[in-house]
């Protein structure tokens, strides 16, 4: 008995430091300011498998329409490609769709940071009439029609389906949407051959231009709010949208008037077009464009050139195939 | 009854109320809970101390990215997220949780602010630092007019950096407008718009920065958890507090209602008790009913000679019922304490009392249990608490632990009792139980009443047939003895007459001298037949029969055997009779006599003589008595007793037990001719083996035939007289001897004839007087009063004999013979006949008693 006691003890003294070698790479480069995404999540499996079939099946929308993945497309970047989706009306919709890949790595989602948590925002997705525009109702009264999705739900919850659990399983499942294992990860996590010199020396100019002030920690960005154009106005030459004033829609404040939040650049390379309007449809015009607005720079070809292989270097794995591009496209506007 | 039940269901109600409310408050403060809470106040201090830290590491530059800041402000969110159930607190911490969530709502504001701002500070600031030298060497290379102007806003801007605070903003301002408007060249007109750009960015950022953080390291929150730990701490140990004390008031509910448990318990089981101690009484009750009419059913039409057998087995019954040990009747005979009738049962293993239940009737007919009677009973549950006492020592040495004795009545009359002894424990008896005891009682009362009424039924039965038989055999005795008495009478006139002429001593003489002797004795069975049928009238007069009896006695003592003892009991009274003094001193001898024949040579002759007065008819073994007052004889024997058949027939004549020749039979049948004769009647108790007593009840004599009797004169004694007395019987020779020197004379006797003549020859002066028995071998009375005629004619001569029959009285004076004397010889007879011959002279006395 003492024995047993002994070693539950000392199996509890090493659990956090196994946990720390793990999650906490011994020999990541320097004092960088970005760090690697984990290489596993803690998200319960059957959740995650529930969520995935969620996640993929159009009952979750009226009249079965879409599903999750018609617009958060995983085979590509998680996301659909369009500079905006088109809504029910066939008119394209106000926001660029963001990727669904590491967005459990945000600390707000989407452009104007307007959701907290994966569950409220899959709620609002399901629910918005733009998007998939169901009603709860109509959802779990397809879901409790099928056997399989009651014994999937009675078996994790122990009851029916219902509002709460799927967008539980759905949480679930996007949790376990991370894409480790980027090359610049390997290099961050000690693998000095991972990245190429000019990569680097874009990463070098990444930092020096002021770029990390903004793009940093485990998503590169994702992680704070900050106004499109600080030190020129990118709304200047055209009429000013309501998706462009920002977050001023969701808090009313006059000082997040154009204030996003800042885009994880993760996976940044396959996950064109950009901006919350997808008006950068190439990553080079997107790096411009920034480095214009938001540094008061103008960098040479050759300098975004070099930035932009190091943000392909960003492009991790899911399922342990690195994210693949898809070719620029219309195909979205196809699409019901 | 339903407000009854109404009642009930609101007090189940209200204790179930009552028991919840006490659970729900006794339920201790759920400490996992307290503790999340008491968790989420100090993560949010370590998440606001993180958060202080990495601000200002952020200011600084030396944090790179801004995941730490979202991770602490996210600890604080959830912080707060789980702290929502402070909500339900006390008021005030509601208000306290309220201003901490406020505090941290407005923090993450600033967080977000901050970060967003120090993010353009930083990037300008890293711009400002990396280009403002690099302008510098360049201005000093392609525009050296602006160098200076470079490196004062450098050093402006690095004032500024360092100081904020100070004028140096004003001097950065008025640097980078000098520099702006510096015409630039080159690279320099390329890069210099950007360094202003950065320039007035920071002029601008870096105090709000500050302000911001400022305001963030102002915030209280870290103080303000704190105090909420404070206060939770002690609403936990509060509701612990009052947790325990509605603990304590819920356990103590539990003992109250577990004692009141235990108590209706207790009480259940009393009333199942009860109600069983009720049911079996009851069923006891029944049960004793229905043994008691039982037992009364037994004795319907039972015969009488079951009866008795009947009685034990319904006291057995009664006995084994109610769980004592010895259960017993005792009647009693009438007036006749000694003679009760015991029917008892004893339990096995109970040592049986032979005497006790005869003691039982004397204590309970005592006055000293009086004061333990109930309902009529006397009941002892417990000897041991009697005082000390005869009747705890009687009922102690018996062996009683509890008693209890039921009187038995018939006709109001006590008539015996019922007793139950309890041996081997005591018994405690129910007022209804004696009741039921007491019809048991009656039961057997009536039981024994029925038997006894009988028995005498049956007994009255058989005297009638006894005394019709007697009256036939005494009509058809009395007929033939008086044709016998005839025959005999001519008999014994020719064998006078032949005797006179034959020659005396002849071979003929001496025949008919023996068919005369013969005939003498058919005379006496004769006489004593007709006294059995009471064909022979006697005088009858007033007689005391004490000196009756005492002169018997003297006879008898004479006569029986020496082993035989006789014990008499005069008793102190000198009964009178109106009757026959000879045939009642018969009656004495005859039954005494008969008493000693019955014992096999030695025993006790108890001759009881006392008075006895009867209220009602009496019916005796054989006769009957009327009422009055009576003389009782009795004759008691210790000999071999008899059964009740020869008991029936015992006086009847010529019934004997005795062997053939040993009795003629007619002791006793004269013994009942004579009381009869003298309206008396004879009572016979006997039992094979133990016995029997004779009773003969006479009359006793009315006042005025008591008064006609004579004076009681002095016997006349004599004055030394010698009196030649001859009897063959020795006995008798001293009998008489006795007798007669008690009356004053000098008495010779001889029991043979031969050697009184001799004796009378050798000196014929010598003797005044003779008396000689009639009856002796060789020679008899008679014969020798003619011998002694012949040598003295003057001497007076009494004859005795023991036949009533009548000698030839000329052949009595022939030989001198004055008187004749029945034997047995009373004193009184002696006197006068003594006296009449030697004192008076006076010859027709003697002639007178010669008839």
């Amino acid at each position: 008995m003492l024995l047993w006691l002994l070693s539950l003890g000392w199996a509890a003294f090493l659990a956090p430091g196994a946990t720390a070698i793990t999650d906490r790479p011994a020999a990541i480069v320097g004092d960088e300011p970005i760090t690697p995404v984990p290489l596993s999540t803690p998200v319960d499996p059957d959740k995650a498998r529930l969520g995935g079939k969620l996640f993929h099946d159009t009952r979750l929308s009226r009249g079965d329409r879409v599903s999750c993945a018609s617009c958060h497309d995983l085979e590509a970047g998680g996301h659909d490609g369009l500079a905006r989706p088109p809504g029910p009306d066939g008119q394209p919709l106000d926001f660029n769709t963001p990727t669904v890949f590491n967005a459990a790595l945000n600390f707000r989602l989407n452009w104007r940071g307007n959701f907290r948590g994966l569950e409220e925002h899959a709620e609002a997705v399901i629910l918005d009439s733009d998007l998939m525009g169901a009603t709860w109702g109509e959802v779990i009264g397809k879901l409790r029609a099928d056997p399989d999705y009651r014994r999937a739900f009675a078996a994790i919850y122990g009851d029916e389906p219902a509002p709460a659990h799927v967008v539980d399983a759905l949480a679930a499942f996007e949790r376990s949407l991370l894409t480790p294992n980027a090359r610049f990860d390997r290099y961050l996590r000690g693998q000095r051959n991972a990245i190429t010199p000019e990569e680097k020396r874009g990463y070098e100019l990444f930092k020096t231009y002021g770029c990390i002030a903004c793009h940093q920690g485990v998503n590169v960005g994702g992680n704070l709010f900050q106004r499109f154009g600080v030190f020129y106005d990118p709304f200047a030459h055209g009429p000013v949208t309501a998706a462009d004033l920002g977050r001023v829609t969701v808090t009313g404040e006059a000082s997040d008037r154009h204030v996003f939040r800042v885009p994880s650049l993760r996976n940044v390379g396959v996950t064109a077009p950009y901006f919350h309007d997808g008006r950068a449809r190439r990553l080079e015009r997107a790096i411009e464009e920034m480095a214009r607005s938001q540094l008061g720079r103008t960098l040479t070809r050759q300098e975004i050139g070099l930035i932009a292989k190091f943000l392909h270097t960003l492009t991790g794995e899911y399922r342990g195939r690195p994210l693949s591009d898809r070719p620029p496209s219309d195909q979205g506007g196809e699409r019901p | 009854m339903i407000g009854a039940a109404g009642r009930m269901a609101l007090v189940v109600a209200g204790l179930l109320l009552l028991l919840t409310y006490m659970l729900f408050r006794g339920t201790a403060p759920d400490i996992a809970l307290y503790e999340r809470r008491l968790d989420a106040l100090d993560s949010v201090i370590f998440s606001q101390a993180a958060l202080h830290r990495d601000v200002l590491r952020a200011r600084a530059g030396l944090l790179r990215n801004y995941d730490p800041l979202v991770l602490a402000v996210d600890g604080l969110r959830e912080a707060v997220e789980t702290l929502q159930g402070l909500r339900r607190a006390n008021a005030e911490a509601v208000r306290r949780f309220r201003e901490l969530t406020e505090e941290i709502r407005a923090q993450e504001s600033l967080v977000e602010d901050f970060k967003s701002s120090n993010a353009l500070l930083q990037n300008s600031l890293a711009y400002f630092a990396y280009m403002s030298p690099r302008l510098e060497v360049l201005a000093r290379r392609v525009n050296p007019a602006a160098a200076p102007t470079v490196g004062a806003l450098a050093n402006a801007m690095l004032r500024f950096t360092r100081d904020p605070s100070s004028d140096a903003g004003a001097e950065v301002a008025a640097s980078l407008d000098r520099f702006a408007d510096l015409p630039l060249s080159g690279a320099l007109r390329e890069d210099g718009p950007v360094l202003v750009a950065h320039g007035r960015l920071i002029l601008v950022t870096l105090p709000a920065v500050d302000d911001v953080l400022a305001r963030l390291l102002a915030a209280r929150t870290a103080e303000r958890a704190q105090a909420l730990q404070t206060l939770i701490l002690g609403d936990y140990r509060r509701a612990e507090t009052r947790a325990k004390i509605f603990r304590v008031l819920l356990y103590l509910a539990a003992v109250s209602l577990l004692a009141y448990l235990g108590y209706l318990y207790l009480r259940l089981r009393a009333n199942a008790r009860v109600l069983a101690d009720r049911s079996r009484a009851l069923q006891a009750r029944s049960d004793f009913e229905h043994l008691i009419a039982g037992i009364s059913a037994q004795f319907i039409d039972l015969p009488r000679d079951q009866i008795g057998a009947g009685l034990r087995q319904g006291l057995e019954r009664l006995g084994r019922h109610v769980g004592v040990d010895r259960a017993y009747v005792v009647f009693s005979a009438d007036d006749d304490p000694g003679a009760e009738s015991i029917y008892g049962w004893d339990r096995e293993g109970v040592t049986p009392s032979e005497r006790w239940p005869i003691a039982v009737s004397a204590i309970a007919s005592g006055q000293r249990l009086k004061r333990y009677e109930r309902h009529g009973c006397i009941d002892l549950p417990s000897v041991a608490a009697l005082p000390p006492g005869a009747e705890r020592t009687v009922l102690e040495a018996a062996g009683v632990r509890s008693w209890i004795c039921v009187p038995l009545w018939h006709a109001g009359r006590r008539i015996g009792l019922l007793a139950l002894d309890g041996v081997r424990g005591e018994k405690r008896w129910a007022d209804d139980d004696i009741a039921l005891l007491r019809t048991a009682g009656e039961i057997f009362a009536n039981a024994l009443e029925r038997e006894r009424a009988e028995r005498e039924k049956e007994a009255l039965e058989m005297r009638l047939r006894q005394a019709r038989r007697m009256e036939a055999i005494g009509t058809l005795a009395g007929g033939i003895a008086h044709d016998f008495n005839n025959i005999l009478g001519a008999i014994l006139g020719y064998a006078e007459m032949a005797l006179g002429t034959l020659p005396k001593g002849s071979r003929a003489w001496r025949h008919v001298q023996e068919v005369r002797k013969a005939g003498e004795r058919g005379r006496g069975v004769v006489d004593r037949i007709l006294t059995f049928s009471r064909r022979v009238e006697h005088r009858r007069r007033p007689t005391r029969m004490q000196p009756v009896i005492e002169e018997a006695i003297g006879l008898l003592r004479a006569s029986l055997p020496a082993a035989i003892e006789i014990r008499a009991h005069i008793g102190v009274e000198d009964p009178v009779v109106l009757g026959d003094a000879t045939q009642l001193q018969q009656v004495v001898m005859n039954l005494v006599t008969n008493a000693a024949q019955a014992m096999t040579g030695h025993g006790v002759v108890e001759i009881v003589l006392d008075g006895a007065a009867f209220t009602g008819d009496q019916v005796l073994s054989h006769g009957t008595l009327t009422a009055g007052r009576y003389v009782r004889l009795a004759v008691s024997d210790t000999g071999h007793g008899m059964d009740e058949a020869t008991m029936e027939r015992i006086f009847e004549p010529f019934f004997t037990t005795k062997a053939a020749g040993a009795g003629t039979g007619l002791g006793l049948a004269t013994v009942h001719g004579i009381v009869a004769d003298h309206d008396g009647a004879l009572n016979v108790r006997s039992r094979p083996g133990a016995g029997s007593t004779f009773e003969a009840f006479f009359r006793c004599a009315e006042a005025g035939e008591a008064e006609d009797r004579p004076a009681e004169a002095p016997l006349p004694r004599g004055r030394g007289e010698t009196i030649l007395l001859v009897d063959d019987e020795t006995p008798l020779v001293l009998l008489g001897e006795e007798m007669l020197a008690a009356l004053g004379y000098e008495p010779v006797g001889f029991d043979s004839s031969a050697r009184a003549l001799s004796a009378f020859r050798a000196d014929p002066q010598r003797f005044d007087l003779l008396i000689v028995d009639e009856v002796m071998p060789e020679m008899n009375g008679t014969q020798l009063a003619a011998a002694v005629h012949r040598i003295r004619p003057d001497l007076p001569m009494i004859l005795m004999t023991g036949y009533g029959g009548q000698l030839e009285a000329q052949w009595l004076r022939a030989v001198g013979i004055r008187e004749v004397l029945k034997k047995p010889l009373l004193s009184a007879d002696i006197a006068n006949g003594l006296a009449r011959h030697l004192h008076s002279g006076d010859g027709s006395a003697a002639a007178s008693s010669i008839d």
